[in-house]
């Protein structure tokens, strides 16, 4: 909620785009980001709405961009770039006749082996609301990339997940 | 503890490796668990790294995480389980 409308840098987004001054009541009257987004959308006209969904997109990959690639995005470019994004969309939606085809970005986010004489453990925590459980998984491979040992642990009851994965950093340790 | 030479660790988890590398503490729940890997870390795993890496490269801990919670109790796996078998061959190099 912070993040996307009530941060300083996403209120001055927001502020760029001129239908945003007949719904920005809503933020007001909600506590709850879903209820905020979907009794927009309730509000806006088609055109708008769409152009609300990719503001918000855009907003969120500002933040990863920041994160997970120490780029800032001004805020500017935020705006524009949800703005070419759905003007993109409807051009390739209205070329007719042609074929689908779908290209993945040639993302290289592989495992990579430890380095020689080291073993390396992977970690992961999953949680389950409805079971109020929480499972615990790793995973040591050597330098050849072969499996050496996994290991489940699981616990109750449900815990924040940074504390949970946090435990489950421990429980690999210990 | 494992019987083994130097582990590093990788976790998605970005809050806890960051934790873990930074010299900050506090008194919460989490503050506290932190600070006995922290203890352990130096104890025993003085020359090992506890990385972060993204979501897309930790697949095997993360279905193991998953099958944990239909498993009743801690399990040590000495042989591959089914659940990582696809994940892990994908994975070699």
């Amino acid at each position: 909620m912070h993040l996307l409308f009530k941060c300083v840098g996403s209120r001055n987004i927001w502020s760029i785009w001129n239908a945003y001054y007949s719904v920005n009541h809503i933020l007001d009257g909600y506590q709850d980001i879903k209820e905020v987004i979907f009794k927009t959308l309730k509000v806006l006209q088609h055109e708008d709405a769409s152009l609300f969904d990719c503001i918000i997109w855009s907003i969120w990959k500002q933040r990863n961009n920041k994160i997970w690639k120490e780029v800032i995005d001004v805020q500017g470019f935020v705006f524009d770039r949800a703005k070419s994004l759905l003007e993109d969309w409807k051009a390739a939606r209205s070329i007719q006749g042609s074929t689908v085809r779908r290209e993945y970005p040639a993302y290289n986010v592989k495992w990579i082996k430890p380095r020689s004489e080291r073993f390396k453990c992977n970690i992961d925590t999953a949680f389950s609301e409805t079971e109020n459980l929480v499972g615990i998984g790793m995973c040591i491979r050597d330098e050849n990339d072969h499996f050496v040992l996994a290991r489940t642990d699981c616990f109750s009851p449900m815990c924040e997940v940074h504390v949970g994965e946090a435990l489950g950093l421990l429980s690999a340790m210990d | 503890m494992l019987q083994l030479g130097t582990v590093d660790f990788e976790m998605d988890a970005k809050r806890v490796v960051d934790s873990i590398n930074s010299s900050h503490t506090d008194v919460t729940e989490y503050g506290n668990i932190i600070s006995n890997c922290k203890t352990l870390f130096s104890q025993f795993y003085e020359n090992s790294c506890v990385e972060f890496v993204r979501r897309q490269t930790n697949e095997v801990a993360h279905s193991l995480a998953k099958a944990a919670l239909s498993l009743a109790s801690f399990q040590i796996l000495v042989t591959i389980p089914n659940c990582i078998e696809h994940i892990l061959f994908n994975e070699m190099q």
